[in-house]
């Protein structure tokens, strides 16, 4: 046991730490230790204000309860930041550019700055939040009186001491609120201070938990399968948990919901960002930081309720584990790390909502009040900020102080903290649609907060004071005025789910469908069209949209007076002067453009709200706006820009494939272009060899006498078979042209391949005979038909046919011609005993003019245009030419064809 | 380009595929006694989920393109009008 006065003197002490850590962060914040502070590291920690003293003590407590249930609430977040980039990346991206001071103002400032939708909001913020800020207070006492009465009872009601003491915490919460949250009215809503303090409570919490759970699972029990040993005895069900039901679900969505939507988390994600880029660590840092948090707890709820005598309070077990066992020093500890998380959570909490309603309730009431603008001083607005953001501090906490007191503390933790969840998930469609659906409007938005609010209200807020108040347990139990299709957990005779899931199904229900009807069946007004833009179209620049709405001969003078009630004159004087300097103008020349006008605005919703900013600068330049469809002519027109600049990314797609094909055939051109000079210089030394010796011999010839007969006979046959030879490979030149260029079409008709060979083989009896060639012939079938021409046929044998006997000096030569059937096709080979055809030369025998080695060593004659014309015939039969290794050294030549199967 | 959009594709996939492990029916099959490591097999098989959630958001946090640097509200949004 622990003197009470002693624990209350460190819990003050460690209040005071925080105020000296809050004091000389927001002092080094602007030195060089300021980088250090608006690390991601930070940032990450500080995002941990998630885990309040619900995660501290009631994790536990629900753990031993329900077992598994409770990891839902981390395992909810977790997807949320793993899946940062399609979801926050968004929303901070937004936060940054609008300059959104709170989770009313994101709302409102999409929904074309509506005042409404923000007091709406804030409503819902203000009235869900305070269930949450009842429980830190709930936790900070009853954590006190287990450590100063070592209590193993739960006590019923609370005593007079409790309630003295949930009012001193609220007090110094609220003090210290008071002094680092509303400070200043930055443009940014940043509070390095209080970052800085909540980081360092992230820490303390987290190693308090782990230095218990290490004690408990380590020092009370043997490692963690001995102490999952212990489950069964324990009665919880560790090892077929059975509860992953429809409660799992819900559970899992409202978690996943809540760390979004959840006033104190938005301040903390999206307001008090420094820099996108740390949501990339914290995408893995926070899921990592509830992991550890997360890892004792179900080990400490069976160890706990395994050795503790019966009745003992689950919720406490951080604390009476350590006390029962004589660590007196570990429980304190632990008791300063509880303290943490319900003071970091107070803390946060009410800044946000401090925020949302000075900005979104008090300032456009006083606005709107007839005198406001008469004593207007310098930093009138400013003060008027600061002072109705202290008192809503005092009354947020005051709130939660008396529902503290009104539920007489009842309830589990983790069930307050549920509904609380439930309450601010009610924004969650209208922020999703506000990110990502174009066509959202206010008045939907609006129709759908109101119906998920009073759904949530009657089914799940209402039945909460259940305990304390016997008509709401009447009504409960039978239905407002006995009617039961209203009973607030079975409504319209939904009976048999868990009252959590009811609520939550019914009042997300009702609220999506409600944003969805409505959306559907209303439509924009201008600014909302021109917001929904900027909101839904975050990541694609269009630069200018919202500065061109407004034409504006307003005078500088009103424009500064404005600025200077909100901003304080020193900074409203900055900002003048910068965008002066711009303009290379003085301030007092300064011409108010629309941009500068657009700036201006955005610069005051950076302190009271877009709503309200809205307001202001509009009484200045009222009546100058131009003309609605004037600027529906201008949205029209950025969509129209949009699209088209679209099918520009699309041409411009389209030219690059274009021009692509063009270079691919450019070159073909190119290559097409060499062959063709290749094979002009080759016809012409062709044509050269035989004209040279033609012109000297009838050069000799022209000599008179000094030849005989017989030498002029030689002379002359020599000249008559060059012409021949001339004649030849012109008629092949022009042959090979004709085929090449499509010219010599026939049709082709069936024609028997067999009489086409034997054809061949007669026509080259002869020269064969001359070189004693013998032409063998393998399974010749009676007939083979194909689609082609007989007499070309029968030019690619002979030439196939001569080129083996020319080029063969073997002394037994032979060339075999043998058939064969390949599915389809026919295949004829040709194979001599010849020296065969170099490697290197393989290639290019299908070229025209390509004799290779084995020509130019024999010195037969040829135009080497033989194989070139065969390849073009037999193309044109659909078939093909191949050089293949055949059985023998010799040369092989394939021919295949497609068989002929039709009627002849 | 190509590798954006698949560390996009698996930023995208990541969290839906883990709702669905978490999620019933997946999760049954795991919630049916013995144990792993001496830990009960649901609880090896909830926080090995967590944990590979943690890891992969790690790994993609490293592949995911860095912002160009931001936008600074209002006045370089004028700038880039001009």
């Amino acid at each position: 046991m622990i003197a009470t006065n002693l624990i209350i003197l460190i819990a003050l002490g460690y209040v005071v730490l925080l105020f000296a850590l809050a004091y000389f962060s927001e002092r080094w914040a602007k030195g060089s230790a300021g980088k250090f502070l608006r690390s991601p590291l930070i940032y990450t920690l500080a995002i941990s204000v998630y885990c309040t003293s619900w995660t501290f003590y009631g994790a536990v407590g629900s753990a031993a309860r329900t077992g598994y249930e409770i990891f839902t609430i981390y395992l909810g977040p977790t997807l949320v930041f793993v899946g940062w980039w399609f979801g926050l990346r968004k929303l901070v991206r937004v936060g940054r550019t609008q300059r959104i001071t709170s989770l009313a103002d994101l709302i409102s400032s999409r929904f074309g700055k509506s005042s409404s939708l923000a007091v709406l909001v804030t409503l819902i913020a203000v009235i869900g939040t305070t269930p949450y800020i009842a429980l830190q207070l709930k936790a900070i006492t009853s954590s006190l009186n287990v450590m100063t009465l070592g209590d193993n009872v739960d006590q019923p009601g609370l005593n007079v001491d409790d309630v003295r003491l949930a009012l001193g915490v609220a007090v110094a919460m609220a003090i210290f609120t008071i002094l680092f949250g509303t400070r200043n009215v930055d443009a940014k809503e940043q509070h390095h201070g209080v970052v800085a303090a909540i980081a360092f409570e992230a820490i303390i919490k987290l190693i308090a938990l782990l230095a218990v759970g290490i004690f408990v699972v380590f020092g009370l029990g043997d490692g963690f399968s001995e102490v999952f040993a212990r489950a069964d005895a324990a009665q919880i069900n560790a090892f077929e948990y059975g509860g992953f039901n429809s409660r799992w679900v819900a559970m899992t969505v409202l978690s996943a919901a809540a760390i979004i939507c959840l006033p104190r988390q938005f301040q903390i994600t999206v307001v008090e960002n420094s820099n996108e880029n740390h949501l990339r660590t914290a995408s893995w840092a926070f899921p990592l930081y509830l992991f550890a948090i997360s890892i004792f707890t179900l080990p400490i709820a069976i160890v706990g309720t395994a050795m503790l005598p019966p009745g003992s309070d689950p919720d406490m077990f951080v604390l009476t584990l350590p006390l029962s066992f004589g660590q007196e020093g570990l429980a304190l500890f632990a008791f300063i790390g509880g303290f943490s998380s319900a003071t970091s959570m107070i803390i946060i909490a009410s800044i946000a909502l401090s925020i949302m309603v000075s900005n979104h309730i008090v300032v456009p009431i006083a606005l709107r009040l007839p005198g406001r603008r008469d004593d207007e001083e310098s930093g009138g607005v400013t003060d008027l900020l600061l002072t109705s953001r202290r008192i809503s501090i005092c009354v947020i906490l005051g709130l939660g102080f008396l529902y503290f007191w009104l539920t007489n503390g009842s309830g589990a933790l983790a069930r307050i903290g549920l509904i609380s969840f439930a309450g601010v998930a009610q924004t969650l469609p209208a922020i999703i649609a506000a990110l990502f659906w174009r066509d959202a409007t206010a008045k939907g938005a609006g129709a759908g907060l109101s119906i998920g609010f009073v759904v949530w209200a009657y089914s799940m807020f209402v039945p909460s004071f259940e305990e304390s108040s016997i008509s709401v347990a009447h009504w409960v139990q039978n239905g407002p005025y006995g009617i039961e299709f209203l009973k607030p957990q079975a409504l319209f005779g939904l009976t048999g789910l868990d009252p959590l899931v009811h609520s939550v199904f019914w009042s997300l229900f009702a609220n999506t469908i409600a944003l969805i009807v409505v959306s559907l069946s209303t439509s924009q007004s201008v600014l909302e069209r021109i917001q929904s833009a900027l909101f839904v179209d975050a990541f694609r620049r269009m630069p200018g949209i919202e500065t061109r709405f407004m034409r504006t001969s307003a005078a500088t003078n009103d424009l500064f007076f404005v600025a200077q009630r909100v901003l304080g004159a020193e900074r409203a004087g900055s900002v003048f002067d910068s965008f002066a300097r711009e303009q290379g103008r003085s301030r007092s020349n300064l011409e108010p453009t629309p941009e500068f006008i657009a700036l201006l605005e955005k610069e005051l919703a950076g302190s009271i709200g877009a709503a309200s900013a809205h307001v202001m600068i509009s009484q200045v330049v009222s009546g100058d706006n131009i003309s609605l469809q004037e600027v529906m002519k201008i949205a029209d027109e950025t969509q129209q820009v949009i699209e088209y600049s679209q099918q520009l990314e699309q041409k411009s797609e389209e030219l690059r494939l274009t021009a692509e094909k063009l270079q691919d055939a450019n070159a073909k051109l190119r290559e097409l272009d060499q062959q063709k000079d290749e094979f002009l210089s080759q016809v012409s030394h062709e044509v050269r060899t035989p004209m040279t010796s033609i012109r000297s011999f009838s050069e000799i010839l022209l000599e008179p006498d000094e030849l005989d007969a017989h030498d002029r006979q030689r002379f002359l046959s020599t000249i008559h078979t060059e012409s021949l030879r001339l004649t030849q490979l012109l008629d092949e030149i022009l042959d090979l042209s004709a085929l090449e260029r499509g010219e010599k079409v026939w049709t082709n008709v069936p024609v028997d391949v067999v009489s086409a060979l034997d054809r061949a083989v007669s026509v080259c009896e002869s020269l064969a005979r001359q070189k004693k060639m013998q032409i063998k012939r393998h399974n010749v079938p009676a007939e083979a038909l194909v689609l082609g021409h007989a007499d070309r046929l029968a030019q690619v044998f002979i030439n196939l046919i001569t080129n083996a006997i020319k080029y063969n000096h073997a002394d037994h030569p032979f060339v075999e011609v043998r058939f064969s059937t390949s599915g389809k096709r026919l295949l004829i080979e040709f194979q001599d005993n010849g020296p065969g055809i170099a490697a290197k030369d393989r290639r290019r025998v299908f070229e025209k003019f390509a004799r290779g080695q084995r020509g130019a060593i024999s010195g037969q004659t040829g135009s080497g245009l033989g194989l070139a014309i065969s390849s073009q015939i037999i193309a044109r039969m659909k078939g093909k030419i191949d050089l293949v290794k055949g059985a023998d050294d010799g040369a092989c030549f394939r021919v295949s064809l497609p068989l002929y199967e039709g009627e002849v | 380009m190509a590798n954006r959009r698949r560390s996009e594709g698996f930023g995208f996939f990541l969290p839906i595929f883990g709702a669905i492990l978490i999620m019933p029916p997946i999760v049954h099959l795991f919630d049916r006694g013995g144990t792993i490591f001496g830990l009960p097999t649901i609880f090896a098989y909830l926080f090995g989920v967590w944990f590979f959630l943690i890891a992969s958001s790690f790994a993609l946090a490293r592949l995911l393109p860095r912002d160009e640097p931001e936008p600074r509200a209002g006045r370089s949004e004028r700038d880039r009008d001009q």
